[in-house]
């Protein structure tokens, strides 16, 4: 039986462009607290791909793993044009093929898409998923490109592109609060994206997010008011990962889902140059937070296994705060995303910085889906008698409960020298 | 605010565990992409499976 302490990689997210055409206020990556891009190459060279796909290679024989997924991530990947993209699924599927299946995805801001860029997702068989964050007035708030404008009408444009060639792409939405959560699922809906999934706004304890008051639940308040609507529309036609995920770790599934739960986090990220990576979205916390000595080029990818962060991003849903493993709901929340963890006085070992909404948003739904299963699912339950969500009296959360989960120890987190 | 939209579930769908669907064979579509056995989901990236 596996453990966490031997653990493996079974999706890369590939940093195959450190450029994007769009420059949204909240990135991360070029407008967050981290400035790594602009020492990378833009685009990553055959070289390194070549020696990404032999080191994915050994790790699967190492840890007998039979398939694997590359997530084809930027940047926005669309600036590399497709041909990159041909020659890279085909090398990949050379190199892996037959003992490893490979699986293909792709996350674009959908600004950039083509004909020539549908006939290539279908060739390649590259799953699509687009970002995009309500109606036209909530989305070109923030995702804007070089020039200030918004990129909403550009976006649709590639989405019924891909949807009219016979592409369903996936939807992923940051949550805002200042737009209509009714006005962005009725978007959704008339979309019918193959999934949705929506994302708190990257931020931590130095970074609060925005409109949140200390111990506030604005953002569980407006993911629920979709959940009500959904729920009571059966679903509408819609697949809402969240919510989903949520709902199964409840019942105790353990799934990889860096947002919540309680499953390994089997995900690392490749750099341009080759550099290997915990996920790029913690880079909110700090510059230079996630970066690395180790490089494809040089070292297998168990080595990076060797790094605190990146062994605590693997095990973020079981390296918890004390806050965490004395809660009732640890088994379904895990501590929520780790950037959200995040403060420099302490590093990690913090509640997240949305463990209010977190509370409510869980006790929520557990009101709604417990009285709806069937009689053995519903004595699978990880957390019973669950009593109403009471808004916390201080800022920093976590609700003291009765259970103590057994964990492994919190991996130190100190502010600097993360990766030494 | 009751859930007017229930569905039958497939009986042919292995993706549902044989033992919840003895427990009821009528219920909600979310319930039942809650109880599949497998994921829909990669690990990270919203690209359903």
């Amino acid at each position: 039986m596996r453990t966490l302490a031997s653990p493996r990689c079974r999706l890369i997210v590939v940093k195959a462009t450190e450029r994007c055409n769009l420059n949204c206020s909240y990135c991360y990556m070029f407008n967050g607290g981290d400035q790594s891009y602009m020492r990378r190459p833009p685009v990553m060279s055959e070289a390194v791909s070549d020696a990404m796909f032999r080191r994915v290679r050994a790790h699967c024989s190492a840890h007998g793993i039979d398939s694997f997924t590359f997530v084809l991530h930027g940047g926005e990947p669309m600036v590399a044009p497709p041909k990159f993209y041909r020659r890279f699924v085909e090398r990949a599927r050379q190199v892996l093929e037959p003992d490893v299946a490979v699986r293909f995805a792709m996350q674009t801001n959908g600004t950039l898409m083509s004909e020539e860029w549908c006939s290539a997702l279908r060739d390649l068989d590259i799953g699509l998923s687009f970002s995009i964050d309500g109606p036209r007035a909530d989305h070109d708030r923030y995702r804007v490109d070089r020039r200030g404008r918004g990129s909403f009408d550009r976006v649709m444009q590639g989405w019924n592109l891909a949807v009219a060639s016979g592409l369903r792409p996936g939807a992923l939405v940051v949550v805002n609060l200042q737009s209509d959560p009714i006005a962005t699922y009725d978007l959704l809906k008339t979309m019918q994206p193959s999934t949705v999934d929506f994302l708190l706004p990257d931020a931590t304890h130095d970074k609060p997010p925005a409109g949140l008051a200390p111990g506030g639940t604005s953002y569980a308040d407006w993911l629920l008011t979709i959940f009500r609507c959904w729920q009571a529309e059966g679903g509408g036609g819609l697949k809402i990962r969240l919510f989903l995920q949520l709902m199964r770790s409840l019942v105790g599934k353990q799934e990889g889902y860096d947002i919540l739960g309680r499953g390994e986090i089997e995900v690392l990220v490749v750099e341009t140059d080759g550099e290997i990576q915990p996920l790029d979205g913690l880079r909110v916390c700090a510059d230079g937070i996630a970066d690395t000595p180790y490089n494809v080029l040089r070292n297998e990818l168990d080595d990076a296994y060797s790094l605190p962060l990146i062994r605590q991003y693997h095990s973020a849903h079981h390296s918890l705060p004390d806050t965490c493993t004395q809660c009732r709901l640890v088994e379904v929340c895990g501590g929520g995303f780790l950037a959200h963890r995040f403060q420099l006085q302490n590093g990690f070992d913090n509640p997240s910085v949305y463990c209010a909404d977190l509370q409510k948003l869980i006790l929520e739904v557990h009101k709604w889906l417990a009285p709806r299963l069937p009689m053995p699912a519903r004595e699978q339950l990880v957390i019973k008698d669950v009593p109403a969500f009471k808004p916390p009296t201080s800022g920093k959360v976590a609700e003291a409960g009765s259970s103590r989960s057994a964990v492994i120890p919190i991996v130190p987190a100190p502010v600097s020298g993360l990766h030494a | 605010m009751e859930n007017p939209s229930v569905a039958q579930v497939d009986s042919q769908d292995e993706s549902v565990n044989s033992e919840m669907k003895m427990g009821l064979a009528v219920f909600d579509p979310i319930i039942a992409e809650v109880l599949k056995e497998e994921s829909s989901y990669l690990q990270w990236c919203n690209i359903g499976v």
